[in-house]
């Protein structure tokens, strides 16, 4: 991890975020922004490998910093920072690519532990995100098969993480279902990777065949 | 002709298999009436139109065109006694008498009779025939030669008279109505086959109705000729008619056996009839034997008995089956209105002793017998008749009322006829119409559902909107098993996309009602009204249209109040989040180690909880035990205890409301913060049961126990710091229970029962 880009309109709270980045990671370089329009400025001048980003920013949504941070710089690992906790917040950042959410109130040490967690590859799944996304798989694709064909394969959950993803939305823990599947911990966090990913790949084909229906209906 | 034809065999290859028999149908009836015409214009014509002198000798002569009613006598134009052909020199006008008698015919009234079949006994049969034959020999003789004939007048005194072919406009209605009247049923019974061939009943109808036409179109020519037959045909139509008379009876009775259901053994009872039938074509074409008796009126009687019999036996086979009821009593209305026309013009003439119309007339009741007959075997909106029939009966009542009144007062009281019509109307008028209003007005309160009359069900399933979906769509069905008592509800999915264009709409000839569900997606179809004994109609139809329209304005009322409430729920939450929450954060920064910034992120979860709880929906509870599961076991693991996770199943479908959830989440996240920090033992028992309508919630520890464990019958008195307080007051605010007990695992055990709300069990939906 050497650059990381922290998007908060707060100053406090920002200085506290890059605290929090450094000590995940000792020797980051921190960029800030407080606006999305800043953001997106820094975004487009070099990479970054990490960003935290806040949703509720005064010109705007954070999501579209992810968005555009998934678009630009695939290898950057977006993770959204928020005082919301409920997934009608935190699905549509997860869907524009977020790798994970931090939620903003707890204890350095939590969010240090938990930073570290999403880098070395295990996203946060509780069961009500795990439940939406299963829904999302389960009409999105069949809404629109014909012009989901070209994506279709890479947007289909396997048999296994959709296994996954019914025992977490059933309230088991990831250790609990390595358990369970007699796989790794380290496995099963490759699933969940894989599922954000390919999230994040339906929703944007989604949307693009969204706007092109609609191009196609107002042109 | 060539075109013509060619245009034929291009319809007929563009149409499909039903178009090419409508075609092929139509083309007969056309043929068939022109055959009919060309016989009809065959007659020589004298420029008269001739009738039976029913006081005397002779024959009456009238103008053809004024021929459409039977005139008094008085209006004859002339009275004939005889006729013969003129001198080769002769010309119109009055001929001297006296003369020889030069082959003259002296004209029985007989050769006028409407029909040979009226005139019962053979010998005036053969006297018909061989004067049909002789006059119309002179007549075609003269007309060859273009000579006039001579016909003798009431004075004895002789008059030529042109003889011409029979012109188009001397045919006259009384050919053409009956000409018509067999028209009509050929067009129904065509109209019937091609749209119902696959019932037996209406294939029979068809044959019936083809015979309809040929018997009529001969009917026409012989009852609409100006008096004579031409002599290939006088006889040979006669054993036709005859012939298509059985074969339409046949057809009748095998229909009625065939229809609505096939009666026991209707095959073998076809197949002998059948045989029968072609015995009595064959006997009726050889003239033997000679009484027309034994081989065709006999077999009349039999077969009207035996279709009356199978009409009971059908009707009473049916008589459960509000869509056979309904056919049954089109067909009933219909035979009943074509027979009265006949009866009624014998009353009138009757009661006027003179016959007013022709017999030719009566043959209206033919197609009318025949349009009823399409509706009831054609099964074309049966369910009208149900609303119609009371009203039907009652106006039929009312006419045949009129017509017995006035011929009791004029048979019975012996009342001038003049003054008994009169009479008539004046008791019809005062004592049948409010008699009839009155019993409408009955009918229709207890037989039409009133939408008044449902109004506070309405507003109960209106109000229940506010339990949710759920208990809405309850009470809107409830409200429509009682509206319509119908023998079968379903609830079927449609498809949003191809939403009935009317909601409410009468399916498969009024067995069934779709009425719309609540929520969209879904439509009840309501089998049969009145557990089964009533089809729905329009008036059903209206009723459901107008409660549907009132719910759902109700409902979408409901809908836009709850938006706003929703709309401004987010709107507190989202400026609790970002005013509180940011400065709560701040603490939560600011604070250092005197604990001050885990009391502002306590704060801030509260916060957090408060607002889902007061935004929040209902969550299924398999939902809202996989969160707890998630977040209990997660912390429980972190802090090194053992989990043992006990958590029943809940009943399918089970719904929370957000004060269940918000207060229970509270409490079990309490009781386990307790076990974590307070407890110091080592592992964790959490137990969910559902036992009735409550939810248990269990948390025992094998640690050291509440500071001040209740003994039995003691009052709990835990102590402070724990938030023991706030778990019962949790619990007391659900209306439940709670208790602070010693664990069998050694340590405390919180134990809290609440009643899981109104929000009843989710009914399965039908997919």
């Amino acid at each position: 991890m050497q650059h990381a880009l922290i998007v908060e309109d707060l100053p406090q709270i920002r200085d506290w975020l890059a605290d929090v980045a450094r000590a995940a990671f000792p020797d980051v370089q921190v960029t800030t922004a407080a606006r999305v329009d800043q953001a997106l400025a820094r975004v487009a001048e070099r990479a970054f490998d990490l960003a935290l980003i806040d949703l509720g920013l005064p010109d705007g949504s954070g999501i579209d910093v992810v968005g555009a941070l998934r678009h630009h710089q695939p290898k950057s690992l977006p993770v959204v920072v928020t005082i919301y906790d409920d997934d009608d917040h935190l699905f549509p950042a997860l869907q524009a690519g977020a790798f994970g959410y931090l939620l903003k109130e707890q204890p350095q040490e939590t969010l240090v532990a938990q930073l570290l967690r999403m880098t070395s590859g295990e996203p946060p799944l509780s069961p009500p995100i795990a439940r939406r996304v299963l829904s999302h798989f389960a009409n999105g694709p069949e809404r629109q098969k014909s012009l989901m064909r070209q994506v279709e394969n890479e947007v289909k959950l396997t048999e296994r993480e959709t296994d996954v993803l019914q025992r977490v939305a059933k309230g088991y823990t990831l250790p609990e279902i390595a358990l369970q599947f007699n796989l790794s911990r380290h496995t099963i966090a490759d699933h969940i990777k894989q599922i954000y990913r390919k999230l994040n790949v339906s929703s944007r084909a989604e949307a693009a065949l969204e706007a092109a229906r609609r191009g196609l209906v107002q042109p | 002709m060539q075109p013509f034809i060619v245009a034929l065999s291009r319809v007929l290859a563009l149409a499909g298999r039903e178009g090419r028999f409508l075609a092929l149908g139509l083309a007969f009836l056309a043929l068939w009436v022109v055959l009919s015409v060309g016989i009809a214009l065959q007659e020589p014509s004298l420029g008269w139109r001739f009738v039976p002198d029913p006081e005397g000798q002779g024959v009456l002569a009238y103008d053809p065109h004024k021929a459409v009613k039977v005139a008094e006598r008085s209006q004859a134009e002339q009275r004939l006694l005889a006729i013969r052909p003129a001198l080769p020199d002769a010309t119109a006008g009055l001929v001297a008498s006296g003369a020889d008698n030069r082959g003259a015919i002296r004209l029985d009234s007989l050769i006028a009779v409407e029909a040979p079949s009226m005139l019962s006994r053979q010998e005036d049969l053969d006297r018909f025939f061989t004067l049909q034959r002789s006059v119309w020999a002179l007549l075609e003789g003269a007309m060859n030669r273009a000579q006039p004939v001579e016909v003798q007048l009431a004075n004895g005194q002789w008059m030529a008279r042109e003889v011409h072919p029979r012109r188009w406009d001397e045919l006259g209605w009384l050919y053409w109505v009956p000409l018509l009247c067999g028209m009509v049923p050929f067009v129904v019974g065509l109209g019937v086959c091609v749209w119902r061939w696959q019932s037996a009943g209406a294939r029979f109808l068809g044959l019936a109705s083809v015979m309809a036409l040929l018997s009529l179109a001969e009917v026409a020519v012989v009852t609409g000729r100006l008096w004579l037959l031409a002599p290939w045909f006088a006889e040979a139509g006669q054993i036709f008619v005859r012939c298509a008379s059985l074969v339409a009876v046949w057809a009748f009775t095998m229909m009625m056996l065939h229809y609505p259901t096939p009666l026991r053994q209707a095959q073998a009872w076809t197949r002998a009839s059948a045989a029968l039938l072609v015995a009595l074509l064959v006997l009726n074409v050889l003239q033997w034997p000679d009484h027309q008796t034994l081989r065709y009126k006999l077999w009349l009687v039999v077969a009207s008995i035996a279709l009356i019999g199978l009409a009971l036996r059908q009707s009473l086979a049916h008589r459960d089956d509000p869509v056979h009821r309904a056919a049954g009593r089109w067909l009933a209305a219909s035979a009943v209105v074509a027979f009265s026309l006949v009866i009624y013009a014998f009353v009138v003439s009757l009661v006027y002793d003179v016959q007013v119309v022709s017999n030719s007339y009566r043959w209206v009741s033919v197609p009318l017998l025949y349009v009823g007959l399409m509706v009831s075997v054609g099964r074309a909106n049966l369910f009208e008749l149900e609303r119609w029939w009371v009203p039907l009966c009652l106006w039929y009542l009312g006419g045949t009322l009129v017509v017995f009144t006035d011929l009791a007062l004029v048979t019975l009281l012996r009342v001038d006829a003049g003054a008994a019509i009169t009479l008539t109307l004046l008791v019809i008028g005062w004592l049948y119409f409010p008699a009839r209003q009155w019993l409408l007005g009955r009918l229709q309160q207890s037989s039409r559902p009133r939408v008044s009359a449902y109004l506070p069900d309405l507003i109960g399933a209106v109000n229940a909107g506010l339990a949710g979906e759920q208990a809405s769509r309850k009470a809107w069905k409830q409200l429509l098993a009682r509206v319509f008592d119908p023998m079968a509800m379903d609830r079927a999915l449609t498809d949003p996309a191809a939403v009935a264009s009317p909601p409410v709409q009468i399916l498969d000839m009024g067995r069934q009602l779709q009425v719309p569900d609540i929520g969209g997606q879904g439509v009840w179809r309501l089998t049969l009204a009145r557990r089964g004994r009533q089809l729905f109609t329009e008036d059903h139809v209206q009723v459901a249209g107008q409660l549907w329209q009132l719910l759902d304005l109700g409902l979408s009322q409901q809908r836009q109040t709850q938006a706003a409430v929703d709309q401004e729920r987010l709107r507190i939450a989202g400026d609790l989040h970002d005013d509180l929450g940011t400065k709560l954060l701040g603490i939560v920064q600011a604070g250092r180690a005197d604990g001050t910034a885990a009391l502002a992120r306590e704060a801030l979860e509260e916060m957090r909880q408060s607002v889902r709880g007061m935004a929040g929906q209902p969550v299924a509870a398999s939902d809202v035990l996989a969160d707890w599961r998630a977040e209990l076991v997660a912390r429980l693991d972190a802090a090194g205890f053992a989990v043992q996770w006990d958590a029943q199943e809940p009943p399918a479908g089970l719904i929370l409301s957000p004060r269940v959830h918000l207060q229970l989440t509270r409490v079990l996240r309490e009781s386990v913060s307790n076990v974590v920090r307070h407890s110091g033992g080592r592992s964790c028992r959490v137990g969910i049961a559902f036992e009735g309508r409550d939810i248990a919630i269990d948390i025992e520890d094998d640690g050291r126990g509440l500071p001040c464990a209740p003994d039995a019958g003691a009052a709990p008195a835990p102590a402070a710091g724990l938030g023991l307080p706030n778990i019962e007051r949790r619990a007391r605010k659900l209306g439940g229970q709670h208790a602070f007990l010693v664990s069998g695992l050694g340590g405390a055990r919180v134990r809290v029962t609440v009643p899981v709300e109104g929000a009843g069990p989710v009914e399965s939906v039908v997919t």
